[in-house]
């Protein structure tokens, strides 16, 4: 027999060998391989073989548990040596935690927004086949495209292509509803009409009703859970009635409430059958409707957009061609509407993705000052450490072991922070949900991917601010450290103050951006827009309340009391929504059509509001020949930019010239032009805008008010409302407080930025507490010394700080280019920009560097005015 | 003090049995001897490492010999407090005892 076979079965000694302690090893192998040869010297090799291999796989399960009891028996002893060292640096510990759970808290919420955000759209069952069809409209030198299309284009489609497996027209283009059931009646904003496959294409949950059904009829609707209980307080509504301005619809399903990530955020959708119209929806010219499509299994998105593309040259082509316009056609997944798409119309303000990646690198920022207190701080105290390691060493310790050890200990930590973080979360979720727009609740914690995301961070902040001080504490010499060990070598305090500049750099960052938001949001609200913003009191009128011709009269009824001063109407007011046709100049470059927005004014309107003419004059009340009536139109007032669009030099030129409207066809002489004042914020260049005097397209009432007693003219106001409409609601509100909401998402961005600027600096700050301490005590012999030789406190708070004064220098040198480049990028986003100036640099540098000063004066104080006596004895 | 569970016990006994010839192959031949079933090494060791801790046996390395593969054997021995724990169970035991008729067998 060779020396093979005299051995035991490999395989079955190798697993044993993994099954035993290191210690009981060699003894243990050398047991079982004595019973396994007297075996073979008795039975022969086949016995001892299966033997061996029985006894093994029968000793396995016990020997296992045996190995993880005594390893849970050394995690407890790292666990109490954990807690021991917690417990004996109280200071430092407190301030990781702290520090840590504060950032991750802040992380958290920046990467939910973000996570919502960039999951738009995500959750609709078979999203990759899912497309949005959108126009593009060439004309002679401009191309537009619309996200909204022609009526016909999907039937059309559906018609002709199998490769479409459903498909659906919705259309928003709804004004507010006001929706009655009993005796509760609101205005509805979130109001569309969908085409009966809508529940194909995209996903809804239904609480009741049959999605394939639900949207058949006309006059039938779905409402969502929450409206629902508005109205009925339960939702167990399926096929009662509901009145809509004044029709009946019924109820035809309920469905869970929109989910905060979708573009279609609606609460009534009717049947499209309830609104259609043979002329309508013939129409290849319009673009009035959404258009999605689900596409069949396998079908390539690509190759089929490009069939389709041409669709209109077959049914229209001769009269696109004759308008010198051509029509083309695209597919766009839906899933990237919300942030990749910026298409005229959007049905939703789309996301910045500009912005978003801004916040997703001010929480990476945040977790990264913290993780880097925490590495310093680690490094600083591995001082105190070093005896453990040493001694852990001698007895046997592995480096392995010791690297485990660190770097379990700081994960612990990591994992102690986000629970602590989490409850941060839970107790402020509203404070930010107020500050950022979102809507969390506590059960948008509950996700799964949260829970990843929080795993991640464990580990991301636990191994990135373990695995240093784990490495080099484990390094350690043993006979060194049990020496009395002094603070070793340049790397290590090198390394400490490189991640002090960069937190502190990040800190100044955050400040810079703060403020120049600021600054950029005060400048648009302050700068004048030019119109009178002050003292408006705007009322619109919906639902059965109708301006018209009678709009002198309604006026007249507020203006019958002394403290309403004045009062005007139109079609709209700065700062809400104008709609826009084109335009052609007669006698000039006839061929050119502008798109311009248009507005619809009484002859009171440029006065009430303080509007400046530039030339000419505004439509009179006296010359009755102003007022547009039928296809005659009275005159056109129009803006500077659109002089400046038409191609005319002064505003005087403008006068007397002849435009045609794109409402309607009409021509008429301009009469006036404004000078420019800002209708939409001052993040954009005033647009061209024509006026004209319109009384049926009047929607908004607008009161100038005596602020002498303001509540008792609301009061008026109010009841005189409900005298002459009863039944409606009244929805007035001041022109300044709406105007400021085109600054919302500006207003929001510099909340969180201050917000998280104030956490990045005081996390940093706690950092230095935790560095100033250790500082200190390292050279409280040398400022004993000092003190002995005869220098004054003054002089040794001065030593201590100097060095964190040039921390903080050289951090203003790193900060400084990055936020003027990262800034300026943010700034081209607006028209009107802030001045940037150099103080603004400063003026942050200075307050990071008070801010580090005051934390670090208070240790440098105590042990200046240590007695030097106790300090020269220490040791 | 705790009383020594069944297992231990039976060990204990096996080791003290052995006196200075016990170790892991030793012990389990006879205590599967006199149990009258085959115990598996893993069901000698676990509690063979737990008597360890408690302190009632003690271990001692013996030279390599061939006839294992070139390593080690592992000894072990009573301490005094092993000696001390069998006597206070066999205490418990005869007292346990005492006084059951015989015919309770029958």
């Amino acid at each position: 027999m060779d020396n093979m076979k005299q051995s035991p079965p490999r395989l079955a000694q190798l697993f044993l060998e993994r099954c035993l302690r290191d210690e009981d090893r060699i003894h243990r192998l050398g047991d079982f391989e004595e019973v396994f040869k007297t075996i073979k010297e008795l039975r022969g090799l086949r016995q001892a073989y299966s033997w061996y291999w029985g006894q093994v796989l029968r000793s396995a399960p016990k020997m296992i548990n045996n190995s993880i009891l005594w390893s849970i028996e050394m995690f407890k002893n790292y666990i109490k040596l954990a807690l021991r060292n917690f417990r004996k640096f109280k200071g430092y510990t407190f301030i990781n935690i702290l520090g840590l759970s504060l950032s991750i808290a802040c992380a958290l919420l920046i990467f939910m927004y973000v996570h919502q955000e960039i999951t738009y759209d995500n959750f609709h069952t078979d999203r990759d086949r899912v497309f949005r069809v959108v126009e593009e409209i060439q004309k002679k030198g401009s191309v537009s495209i619309f996200a909204p299309i022609g009526w016909p284009v999907i039937p059309t489609l559906q018609d002709k292509y199998p490769q479409i497996e459903a498909a659906v027209r919705v259309s928003t283009f709804v004004s507010a509803r006001l929706i009655r059931h009993e005796n509760k009646m609101f205005f509805e904003e979130k109001f569309m009409f969908a085409g009966p496959q809508l529940f194909d294409v995209l996903t809804f949950r239904f609480i009741e009703g049959d999605p394939q059904r639900a949207l058949e009829r006309p006059h039938t609707f779905v409402i969502t859970e929450r409206m629902a209980k508005k109205y009925f307080g339960h939702t167990h509504v399926l096929g009662n009635i509901m009145s809509v301005n004044s029709q009946d619809y019924e109820v035809t399903g309920i469905v869970e409430d929109c989910p905060a990530n979708t573009h279609l955020k609606y609460d009534f959708i009717a049947s499209l059958q309830t609104i259609y119209n043979e002329d309508n929806f013939s129409n290849w010219y319009g673009t009035e409707c959404y258009s999605y499509i689900k596409l069949a299994p396998n079908v390539d998105p690509l190759s089929f957009g490009a069939q389709i593309q041409d669709l209109a040259d077959e049914y229209v082509g001769e009269t696109l061609r004759k308008w010198g316009n051509q029509y083309l056609y695209h597919l766009q997944p839906v899933k990237n509407i919300h942030l990749h798409s910026k298409l005229l119309y959007e049905i939703e303000p789309p996301g910045n993705s500009l912005t978003l990646s801004l916040f997703f690198g001010i929480g990476l920022l945040i977790l990264l000052v913290a993780t880097m207190n925490f590495i310093n701080l680690a490094t600083a105290r591995s001082i105190h450490r070093a005896k453990e390691v040493g001694i852990r060493k001698v007895i046997g310790g592995q480096k392995k072991q010791l690297i485990f050890q660190f770097l379990g200990e700081s994960l612990f930590l990591a994992f102690g922070a986000v629970i602590l973080g989490l409850g941060l979360v839970a107790l402020f979720h509203t404070q930010f949900n107020n500050m950022a727009g979102t809507s969390f609740t506590l059960s948008s914690l509950k996700q799964w991917s949260v829970v990843f995301l929080l795993l991640g961070m464990v580990f991301f902040v636990g191994v990135g601010a373990g695995i240093y001080p784990a490495f080099s504490l484990s390094s350690f010499q043993p006979s060194a450290t049990l020496q009395g060990f002094r603070a070793r070598g340049k790397r290590s305090s090198n390394l400490r103050k490189f991640l002090v500049v960069f937190q502190f750099a990040i800190s100044i960052l955050l400040i810079i951006g703060t403020i120049i938001i600021q600054r950029q949001i005060d400048h648009m609200k302050n700068e004048h827009p030019g119109f009178s913003v002050e003292q408006k009191l705007v009322i619109p009128f919906r639902g059965g309340a109708v301006l018209g011709d009678n709009y002198e009269s309604v006026k007249n009824v507020f203006l019958g009391h002394a403290t309403v001063t004045g009062a005007t109407t139109s079609s709209s007011i700065p700062g809400r929504s104008t709609s826009s046709f084109s335009i052609r100049i007669i006698g000039e470059r006839e061929d050119l059509s502008f798109s311009m927005y248009h507005m619809y004014i009484d002859p009171d309107f440029l006065e009430e509001y303080e509007i400046k003419m530039a030339a000419g004059r505004h439509h009179q009340k006296e010359r009755r020949t102003d007022l547009s009536m039928g296809r005659d139109v009275g005159g056109f007032v129009i803006n500077e930019a659109a002089v400046r669009t038409f191609g005319w030099s002064t505003p005087g030129e403008a006068i007397g010239k002849e435009l045609k409207t794109g409402l309607g066809g009409r021509i008429g002489p301009i009469i006036g032009v404004t000078q420019n004042f800002h209708y939409k914020g001052l993040q954009i260049q005033v647009e061209p805008l024509i006026m004209e005097w319109i009384p049926n397209m009047f929607r908004v009432l607008t009161l100038t008010l005596d602020t002498s007693d303001l509540g008792q003219t609301l009061e008026f106001v109010k009841d005189k409302w409900g005298e002459v409409y009863p039944g409606i609601p009244y929805e007035g509100f001041f022109l300044d407080q709406d105007f400021e909401k085109q600054y919302l998402s500006e207003v929001r961005m510099g909340k969180i930025v201050f917000f998280f600027s104030l956490m990045g600096i005081f996390i940093a700050c706690l950092g230095l507490v935790g560095l100033g301490s250790f500082m200190a005590t390292q050279k409280t012999k040398e400022i004993g010394i000092r003190k002995v030789l005869g220098a004054s406190v003054s002089g040794i708070v001065f030593i201590l700080s100097k060095e964190f004064v040039k921390w903080v220098v050289l951090a203003n040198l790193l900060a400084w280019p990055t936020a003027y480049f990262v800034m300026r990028i943010w700034l081209n986003n607006f028209a009107y920009k802030a001045v940037v100036g150099l103080w603004i640099f400063v003026f942050a540098g200075m307050l990071a560097l008070a801010a580090a000063l005051l934390t670090v004066s208070y240790q440098s104080i105590k042990s200046a005015l240590s007695d030097p006596v106790k300090s020269l004895r220490y040791e | 003090m705790m009383l020594l569970s069944r297992n231990e016990e039976i060990l204990l006994l096996a080791i003290w049995k052995l006196e200075k010839n016990a170790y892991g192959v030793t012990i389990r031949d006879l205590i599967s001897e006199i149990t009258g079933y085959k115990w598996t090494f893993g069901a000698v060791y676990v509690p063979l490492d737990k008597l360890t801790r408690k302190g009632f046996i003690q271990k001692t390395i013996s030279s390599p010999t061939s006839k294992r593969g070139g390593r080690s054997k592992c000894m072990y021995d009573l301490t005094k407090d092993g000696r001390s724990a069998l006597k206070e169970i066999r205490k418990v035991h005869s007292a346990l005892w005492e006084g059951v008729p015989e015919k309770a067998f029958d």
